[in-house]
């Protein structure tokens, strides 16, 4: 021994204890193994996954969401800290032990000296944050009983118990272990293992420590092999799931799955992805998005993290019904979804919810079982080119009195203004875009529009399952613009925005939202909003632009450039933005329960005391403009789009 | 006159009334004899009132063929074409025309069937080219293309679609009367009994030919057993915008708008509803809108047939004072 501070490892053990401990630990690793490789077959019966996000993208996010566990505090302070404590806790321990296997059965001898009392010291420290942070996770489920971790499932007593032994059998062993090598001074820095031998001693009789040591070096030895073993049974098989789909995450929020060839959609295990049972093991069922969802917020039968875990259970052949749709998931769950994006957003496990959902749905509207609203409108896009089944010719007569070219067939027209249904027929939209038209005349800009010739753009058909429709109104309409020779595209609707810039083949052309446009406008002094009268204004975003595309600043900053106009933010805004109850193809189904999105948010931008709700897509409009009359709130506040309130200040 | 080009219609009544889609076929029936100068008979069925004879010559009928039987009988597809089948036995007219609803299709069925004659279901127009021959156009492909077809059998066998063509100009003349073989002599397999009315109260609103829709300007629940009342007046069915039925005051199925139904009866009466699109687009093909609302900007107007500006609780009463004394009377 070149010096007298180290560690003894494994003294006072009997060698057939130190054999049994061997056998055991390398049996409880098989068993874990076992179960892993199991699962991880599971995972591999899904279909192949199209993966859009390249390695660097990935990386990062694994660095910034496993290492730094950043998303899991952004929501959830205490819950971020409790989970650190438990991770970096787990992980040192395990170091640790990793250590003294490295010390004691290779021969490398490094647990000694200085170093010793380095690592005494921090190991104890994180053994504390690990035990401190379990006690954090059982006053929280058990004590508190947060709603969100209402889901419980079997072995969550057992894995945080099994956690809580094996750190706390550490302290006690550590303390014996001080005791027998008769309390040496330097292991004061083991000030965990320190205190307990002291709070111990007065029960251990006649002071003699060797059998006490035996008996916690047993109990700490079971502790920890019964984890090890039952790891993957529980929701800790997350440790091995969620930084494996952290890593292999698929594609960006508003870039959906796309079908390819003719086969009829199948609701079964083997039809979805690899990447998709994967998540099923990823998700530890935090609660983060069904917080977040507006559909269970509003009390709709919709939980996303319920959709995950009970499809999770039908993998692990926990459930009785064999059937995924209408028996692990009820059809109102799929059609209550907004596919807003909140439940992507504040996963902190990177899982995709709205692909599984529209994929789903995919099956649903397959077999007819869609709400004859949706396939009303879905046949008014295939064969009249909007939502409402009005007349093609129709469209573009809002535009003609304002004297705006109509594109003929084929006319060439660099700068288009794309309407979209809501912004072509719909009363409330339309005054978005004559808005738009008056403000693009006023600072002179030069466009066109397609009239007739624009078609819906499919991105509800598409979320609502019909995936050979929206292939059919992408094909149309990209021959059209490709036909005009179009370079840039405006439009105020942000779900064409999305489905142009993420699921369009559109190479080429820019596309760009107004509100984006109108703001570079203000900027450089073509359009002056001088009139203001005074109002208190609050800026909804909409999903679709903001949370799906990062627009949030343009449509803010041209809103404050409006003379006495006074921004108010909702608690629940930008990135966290609470949606309006429309998207996905909402603005077309009903699920009769609960309340009304819209009356959620509406309800979150009155108690502001504003004049004015502002957003920036017709559908948000199209959903909260009713809201006001509804409660008696006539006049008092109004629902406008920011183009709207833009074209009354620039006079 | 045997010689001259005949074109036959089959007329659709209930013994009071001629069905719209008859009179259409006339016109277009008129029409086409006019251009080949052949001659237009119509085949009705059961008691034909003088009423209707009269209605018939007015636009354009150069004979009525009656087939005499009961009112059930009457109603009966099968019946009226097993009396054509035997009629074409004697007779062959260029061309027949029928109406495309649920009684002329169940009829064209089956006598193209029983005599073999080439059929051209649901019709926007038929037209007898100089030389005889019989084109037709129909919509195909959910409305998006027109399929011309020529039809080569004699008899040739065509069904229009209602409102296709609409009402003619009426080209009166006094009608020639002849006879069919009574519905009787025809054996059939199924008989009707009766006809039973839908309660207006519980009939599925897409199917109801007269709705009252309640929207919030109705103000409180009370008044609802008022519109109920009215409703029942008017025999009309009751329906409600959104946020009435999510308010529970009306079940889901009585919704009328984006969400719920769309509906497209002939009378639409629209009280307290203030005609956001969410609604309109549920109605917006309604033969005849009544609308009535305090707002006399109300968009609802736009779509009104007869707009009332007023108060719903001074009006509801005296309208429902005014309809139950013509009901007494």
């Amino acid at each position: 021994m070149t010096s007298p501070i180290g560690r003894q490892i494994l003294g006072n053990v009997p060698a057939w204890l130190q054999v049994a401990m061997y056998v055991a630990t390398l049996g409880a690793c098989a068993v874990a193994a076992a179960k892993v490789i199991a699962q991880v077959r599971r995972w591999r019966r899904g279909g192949v996954e199209e993966r859009l996000l390249p390695l660097a993208d990935r990386l990062r996010d694994f660095a910034r969401r496993a290492l730094a566990q950043r998303d899991i505090g952004e929501r959830d302070r205490l819950a971020g800290v409790m989970h650190a404590m438990i991770f970096w806790g787990f992980a040192v321990l395990f170091l640790a032990t990793v250590l003294t296997f490295v010390d004691h059965d290779l021969g490398i001898h490094i647990l000694h000296g200085p170093f010793y009392l380095f690592f005494a010291f921090v190991v104890d420290l994180f053994g504390v944050l690990f035990v401190a942070g379990l006690l954090l996770a059982i006053y929280r489920r058990y004590v508190v009983q947060l709603h969100k971790l209402g889901y419980g499932r079997p072995g969550d007593a057992a894995a945080l118990g099994f956690l809580l032994l094996v750190g706390v059998t550490g302290f006690w062993l550590e303390g014996a272990r001080i005791a027998v090598t008769g309390w040496p001074g330097y292991e004061r820095l083991s000030f965990g293992g320190w205190i307990s031998a002291l709070l111990m001693s007065p029960f251990v009789p006649a002071n003699d420590w060797h059998g006490v040591h035996r008996a916690l070096w047993g109990l700490h030895v079971v502790t920890i092999t019964g984890l090890f073993a039952s790891l993957p049974f529980t929701r800790l098989i997350h440790m091995f799931a969620t930084p494996a789909n952290i890593l292999v995450r698929a594609r960006p929020l508003g870039a959906l799955r796309p079908v390819h060839g003719d086969a009829p959609p199948r609701a079964a295990l083997e039809s979805f992805t690899w990447k998709q049972l994967l998540e099923l093991d990823a998700c530890t069922s935090c609660g983060r998005c069904s917080a977040a969802c507006p559909a269970t917020t509003a009390g709709k039968p919709l939980s996303p993290m319920l959709i995950i875990q009970h499809l999770r259970e039908h993998m692990s052949g926990e459930r009785h019904d064999t059937r995924i749709l209408g028996g692990v998931v009820q059809p109102d769950e799929l059609w209550s979804c907004t596919t807003c994006g909140a439940c992507e957003e504040t996963c902190p496990v990177a899982i995709n919810h709205i692909d599984r959902i529209v994929d789903l749905r995919r099956v649903l509207t397959d077999q007819g079982e869609i709400q004859s609203t949706a396939a009303r409108a879905m046949e008014s896009m295939l064969g009249k080119g909007n939502l409402w089944d009005y007349a093609p010719s129709e469209r573009a007569r809002w535009a003609e009195r304002l004297g705006v070219r109509v594109l003929r067939d084929g006319e060439p027209c660099e700068t288009i203004y794309w309407t979209g249904c809501a912004g072509s027929y719909d009363e409330q939209a339309r005054k978005v875009s004559e808005s738009v038209v008056a403000l693009l005349q006023r600072a002179g800009v030069t466009f066109g529009v397609l009239g007739p010739r624009e078609g819906c753009s499919g991105d509800f058909a598409r979320r609502l399952g019909e995936e050979g429709l929206f292939q059919e109104l992408s094909r149309r309409n990209v021959e059209t613009i490709r036909t005009h020779g179009v370079k840039r595209i405006i439009t105020h609707c942000p779900h064409c925005l999305n489905t142009f810039l993420k699921e369009y083949d559109l190479d080429g052309v820019e596309i760009v939202h107004h509100s984006v446009l109108l703001e570079g406008l203000v900027r450089e002094g073509r359009l002056r909003p001088t009139r203001g009268t005074a109002q208190r204004v609050t800026y909804h975003d909409p999903c679709y632009l903001g949370r799906y595309n990062g627009v949030f600043d343009d449509p803010r900053t041209a809103l404050g450039a409006i003379p006495q106009v006074e921004l108010k933010e909702m608690p629940r805004s930008r990135e966290r933005s609470f949606c309006c109850g429309g998207g996905g193809g909402q603005v077309l189904v009903d699920v009769k329960a609960g309340e009304r999105v819209p009356n959620v948010r509406f309800a979150e931008a009155e108690a502001l005391g504003v004049d004015v709700i502002a957003t920036a897509c017709p559908f948000c409009k199209i959903m909260l403009a009713p809201v006001p009359a509804e409660r008696g709130l006539e006049g008092k506040i109004v629902v406008k789009d920011v183009a709207e309130l833009l074209a009354e200040a620039c006079v | 006159m045997t010689k001259a080009v005949q074109i036959w219609v089959i007329a659709e009544t209930d013994g009071e009334r001629l069905h719209e889609v008859t009179i259409e076929a006339l016109g277009d029936a008129r029409e086409q004899a006019d251009r080949v100068r052949g001659s237009v008979s119509v085949a009705a069925f059961g008691a034909v009132g003088e009423a209707i004879i009269a209605q018939l010559g007015r636009y354009g009928a150069d004979r009525v063929l009656l087939s005499a039987g009961g009112s059930e009988q009457a109603r009966s597809a099968e019946r009226a074409a097993g009396v054509l089948a035997l009629a074409l036995a004697k007779e062959t007219p260029r061309l027949i025309l029928v109406g495309a609803t649920s009684f002329g299709r169940d009829l064209a069925s089956r006598l193209a069937a029983a005599r073999k004659l080439s059929f051209a279901s649901n019709c926007n127009w038929v037209k007898i080219a100089p030389d005889g021959s019989v084109e037709a156009a129909r919509l195909v492909y959910g409305g998006r293309l027109y399929a011309r077809v020529r039809l080569t059998s004699a008899p040739a066998l065509a069904s229009l679609r209602p409102g296709a063509a609409g009402v003619g100009k009426p080209a009166p003349r006094q009608p020639e009367m002849g006879t069919l073989p009574a519905l009787a002599e025809v054996p059939v397999r199924v008989e009707h009994v009766a006809l039973v009315k839908a309660d207006p109260r519980t009939v599925d609103i897409t199917e109801a030919e007269r709705i009252v829709a309640v929207g919030r300007g109705i103000g409180s629940h009370d008044s609802l057993p008022l519109y109920q009342r009215l409703a029942d007046r008017l025999g009309a069915s009751m329906a409600a915008s959104r946020p009435l039925v999510d308010a529970g005051w009306l079940q889901f199925e009585r919704q009328v708008g984006q969400t719920g139904r769309v509906v497209s009866p002939r009378l639409y009466l629209a009280a307290g509803i203030s005609g956001a699109s969410h609604h309109t687009l549920g109605m917006k093909t309604s033969e005849c809108v009544v609308a009535i609302n305090r707002d006399k900007n109300a968009e609802i107007f736009k779509l009104a047939d007869l707009k009332v500006a007023c108060d719903l609780e001074t009006l509801l009463p005296a309208l429902l004072e005014k309809l139950e004394a013509k009901r007494a009377a």
